[in-house]
């Protein structure tokens, strides 16, 4: 595919709003495979390796969600780079700016 | 089998490690130097505080009756924390900022530091928490029992809970941390969440490789149905069990405590959205093997719930056991200790001491060590909440009801999910809709799961399980209103849920916030958005700083209250004590929110600051709903300029377009009218000739000829039109090209010779220097110069004409002068002259249409020169052309020769 809006006017700061609704992705789609309408379809009489397949689906879809969690992170964890540090110097609290 | 001296020595000294543990982190945390303590990893540690004995025993007992369902009790807080950036991180963010203390903090304090909402929040934790304590320590208990055989089961939860008791009183509160942090806790629990981990996991690898004999094996004697635990495993219990586990990773106290009120660094909050997770991933990798292993492997009957257990016990793997409970106990006892922190927090802070406060005051003046009583509050506080566990237990009398009784707590504590997520997510909430919310959602909580857990135990119980109170079967606590064929749980969840959503967001809107509620709302749900720092409050002050300071003393201090004053004043630029600001005043209340909560801060530091001035307009201009009232109609000002600048351009284009309209018209009408003049003539003309009668050769060619005439002037004017109109739609392309001046005047001259010499008009020329390039069109400059040369014969009525050629070299341009005697045109026609049809008023119809010097002009702006009229200092005036030189043609040539 030509991909026509990767030749769009490049933004330096990797919009902060695309990082955040990365962000949206997990929760929704771990939603949408361990909830009843979409889950129900893998609820199924098979075997993998002994093993039956719904417990399979369900272990490998958590672990999907866990290293996408681990892969999201330091993205976002840059954006929310506001230090409140907690046990900061406290003169220095005024200067802690907000995004 | 065990025995009870080792199983005792091993538990003592697996207490006296963390104790010990605990007092090194707090000791070293007094001297700052706990670093390593503010890794996510230990805050990771620290949440899976979650998982109970309920989760090390209870989810292999629920994987052997259920199947898979235990998942959901994992899959929620993970949903959860994989979307951190969305809740927890604003309800980490608003601890921060308001120095929340508890959940009930939180919710009072969003909704105007109400007291008696904190008191219904921490009433429901207590009610939810009780029995979730007294399960901890019914299977601490049984374990016991199992392990070394009979024993007192009372008497070893006495202990236990005693014994927890007494850590929690000492590291719990060991000081008053206006963060209301205990390091030496986290610690503790984050060493037990490691031993946990580690003790399911290697019963699990014991159970599947020593006596499944691997993966398949185990799975492959059982039948698929028995794993999924039911023909429709996805269903509605499966959706509301997960919603359940989500919420209470949100709104348990203890998670809220290690969450929220423990965290030091927000972006450890990114580290566990997926650490924990795996953490809880890692706990049930096992926990369905484990309950298919039990299952075939030990004596029918034997309980489930306690297979982590017997199953090495069974096969004499005494190690792995005593492992196995030090795993349990990890569980229960971390639970038991964060529960009775976060829990007793609330109740020392919310119940014990504004009713200490009130009669202290109600005595002669607030006397002594506040600070001594706040911490001998929340001492007593913790003796209750485990108190009433152990009642609770002994009441219960460790039935089998206990085992349900994580789920019903569950769904007891998720009544604060409407109020905690309006709190941080919606301004309208307010404090009666909350208020109204949550007690209807408890009652129903109580009324319809909570009770009939231990109905069967009570006289007529089952009797209004069946029936319902007094026969009536619409009020049946498991079929509310005919509610029926549901799972009781998912009954009780939707009806107390559902009731408590809709009161709540039905008394919000209809009820008017209070003006503190509005601050606090704009504060929490901006949270963002604000700039860090103290919330603003306003009070009318007539504090006086030594009140204030002895205050601060009492509670916090002497010492921390002596550095923060100093701190204060030095910041005021002051010495001694600082001025009673509201930047004081402020500051004050949100460090001794850190220790008694906000409702018991605000009440304390407005009574001695003074009266609160309830100053609506104040508090809603600095809510920042006004600033965003301001900011929009800045933007609206702005736009409105805009577009009245717009609206002025678009006039003025307008007004141009008028003129020009008008001017068209004009010149469609002369046009007109100067070529009916020769039409006229024309057409009577050929009439007379038409008419043939009496007119004598001579006249009809004298007609013909004027008929001739006419034509021509016809022809002539409308070329002319046609020429000015291209000239000026800039539609001819003149190429323009360096030419010597002197020979295009020379030109111009040689054709009006003729007409200078039969008027006897004296001509006069400075010849310019040989080679004098401009850029032009030869023909175009030749034809403005006649123009202008005829003009100056024509309409020159001296008696002794005289025209005058002057050609005057500039640096970069050319001017040639024409000069005459006529008598020029005043200041006023030097604009007017240039009009089309404009014959000056020296001139008549028969000589020209008046389009000549237009033309001119036309011609010379086309070739980026001008024509102008411009005025000697004796005020005659004269035309001028003016050129760009070419300089650069003669420059080029010269160059070339060489």
């Amino acid at each position: 595919m030509s991909a026509w809006w990767r030749h769009r006017r490049p933004r330096p700061p990797l919009d902060h709003r695309r990082i955040r609704d990365r962000a949206l992705i997990l929760p929704i789609v771990g939603l949408l495979l361990l909830m009843p309408p979409i889950a129900g379809a893998f609820q199924i009489d098979l075997r993998l390796a002994g093993v039956p397949f719904t417990a399979v689906y369900l272990f490998v879809v958590w672990a999907a969600l866990i290293a996408g969690a681990a892969v999201l992170t330091p993205s976002l964890s840059a954006l929310a780079e506001e230090p409140w540090r907690v046990d900061a110097p406290r003169a220095g609290e005024g200067s802690d700016a907000e995004v | 089998m065990l025995s009870v001296d080792l199983l005792l020595l091993v538990c003592l000294g697996y207490v006296a490690v963390l104790f010990a543990l605990a007092f090194y982190i707090d000791r070293r945390a007094r001297q700052g130097r706990i670093n390593w303590l503010r890794s996510p990893i230990v805050f990771t540690l620290s949440i899976s505080v979650y998982c109970t004995s309920w989760t090390f025993y209870g989810a292999v007992g629920s994987a052997a009756r259920n199947g898979l369902e235990f998942i959901t009790i994992y899959l929620g807080p993970t949903l959860v924390f994989v979307g951190w950036w969305w809740l927890l991180r604003k309800l980490v963010r608003v601890g921060r900022v308001h120095r929340i203390t508890s959940i009930a903090d939180l919710i009072s304090s969003r909704y105007g530091k109400s007291s008696s909402l904190a008191v219904v929040v921490t009433l429901l934790a207590v009610t939810a928490t009780t029995p979730y304590i007294a399960l901890q320590l019914q299977s601490v208990t049984r374990s016991y029992q199992v392990i070394v055989g009979e024993a007192d089961a009372n008497t070893t939860a006495l202990t236990i809970a005693a014994g927890m008791a007494l850590f929690t009183i000492l590291f719990g509160t060991r000081n008053l941390d206006a963060n209301e942090r205990h390091h030496g806790v986290v610690a503790a629990i984050a060493v037990e969440a490691i031993v946990k981990l580690v003790a399911l996991i290697a019963v699990g690898v014991f159970a599947v490789f020593w006596l499944g004999g691997g993966v398949r094996s185990v799975f492959e004697s059982v039948p698929v149905a028995a794993v999924h635990g039911g023909a429709q495993m996805f269903d509605g219990r499966w959706a509301a069990l997960t919603f359940l586990s989500a919420t209470a990773i949100i709104c348990l106290p203890r998670q809220f405590q290690v969450t929220v009120v423990e965290n030091v660094d927000e972006r450890h909050l990114g580290t566990a959205s997926w650490m924990f997770p795996l953490y809880l991933f890692g706990m049930c990798l096992f926990v369905m093997p484990i309950a298919l292993v039990g299952l075939a492997v030990l004596p029918a009957g034997s309980n489930p719930d306690l297979f982590v257990l017997t199953l090495p016990l069974h096969h004499g793997r005494h190690e792995l056991a005593l492992l196995a409970f030090l795993g349990g106990f990890s569980s229960a006892t971390s639970m038991v200790i964060v529960a009775a922190i976060a829990v007793s927090t609330m109740v020392s802070n919310h119940i014990v001491m504004p009713v200490a406060l009130n009669f202290l005051s109600s005595g002669r003046e607030v006397s002594g060590d506040v600070r001594k009583l706040v911490l001998t509050s929340r001492r007593v506080s913790i003796g209750l909440v485990l108190g009433l566990g152990f009642l609770y237990f002994r009441l219960s009398g460790g039935s089998d009801a206990l085992a349900a009784i994580g789920l019903i707590a569950f769904v007891g504590v998720a009544q604060f999910l409407p109020s905690l997520l309006g709190a941080i997510f919606w301004r309208g909430a307010t404090g009666s809709g909350a208020l109204a919310g949550l007690v209807v959602g408890f009652v129903l909580w109580a009324y319809t799961l909570f009770l009939p857990s231990f109905a069967g135990e009570l006289a007529g119980g089952a009797d209004l399980l069946a029936h319902g109170p007094l026969g009536l079967t619409a009020l049946r606590p498991q079929a509310l209103l005919g509610l029926t064929g549901l799972d009781p749980l998912v009954h009780a969840l939707v009806c107390s849920l559902g009731a408590n959503v809709l009161v709540f967001l039905v008394v919000s809107v209809a009820s008017e916030p209070k003006p503190l509620e509005r601050l606090q709302g704009a504060l929490f749900v901006d949270v963002f958005r604000s700039t860090p720092g103290e919330p603003p409050r306003f009070v009318e002050g007539q504090a006086t700083s030594e009140d204030l300071f002895v205050l601060a003393q009492r509670i916090l201090g002497t010492d921390p209250a002596r550095s923060l004053f100093d701190e204060m004043a030095r910041e005021q630029g002051a010495s001694g004590l600082p001025a009673p600001s509201d930047a004081v005043i402020a500051r004050l209340e949100r460090e001794l929110t850190g220790s008694i909560g906000a409702a018991s801060a605000h009440a304390m530091v407005s009574r001695i600051a003074g009266r609160e001035r309830p100053a609506l307009n104040e508090l809603i201009d600095i809510a920042d709903e006004t600033q965003r009232l301001i900011e929009t109609s800045r933007q609206l000002s702005e736009k409105s300029a805009e577009l009245e600048l717009a609206a002025s351009q678009l006039r003025q284009a307008n007004e141009r377009l008028r003129t020009l309209d008008a001017q068209k018209d004009e010149f469609l009408s002369q046009v007109s009218h100067e070529l009916r003049t020769p039409m006229t003539s024309i057409r009577s003309f050929s009439e007379i000739l038409l008419g043939e009668n009496g007119v004598s050769e001579q006249e009809r060619h004298r007609f013909v000829a004027i008929i001739h005439d006419e034509s021509l002037r016809l022809t002539r004017l409308l070329d002319e039109i046609l020429d000015i109109s291209r000239l000026e739609a800039g539609s001819v392309d003149l190429p323009l090209e360096p030419v010597d001046a002197q020979q295009v005047i020379d030109a111009a001259l040689g054709t009006v010779s003729g007409l200078l010499r039969s008027r006897g008009v004296a001509l006069r020329c400075t010849p310019l220097p040989a080679g004098t390039m401009v850029r032009a069109n030869g023909d175009r400059l030749r034809q403005a110069l006649i123009n202008l040369l005829s003009n100056a014969v024509k309409y020159n009525a001296a008696p002794h004409p005289e025209i005058r050629v002057h050609a005057a070299l500039g640096p970069a341009h050319l001017d040639i002068d024409v000069i005459d005697n006529g008598g020029g045109v005043t200041p006023e026609e030097a604009t007017t002259v240039f009009e089309k049809f404009n014959r000056g008023r020296r001139g008549d119809r028969d000589q020209g249409a008046g389009l000549g010097l237009p033309i001119s002009r036309a011609i010379m702006r086309t070739m980026s020169g001008d024509l102008t009229v411009e005025f000697a200092p004796d005020r005659t005036s004269f035309f001028r052309l003016r050129l760009a030189r070419a300089v650069v043609a003669t420059g080029t040539a010269a160059a070339s020769t060489h």
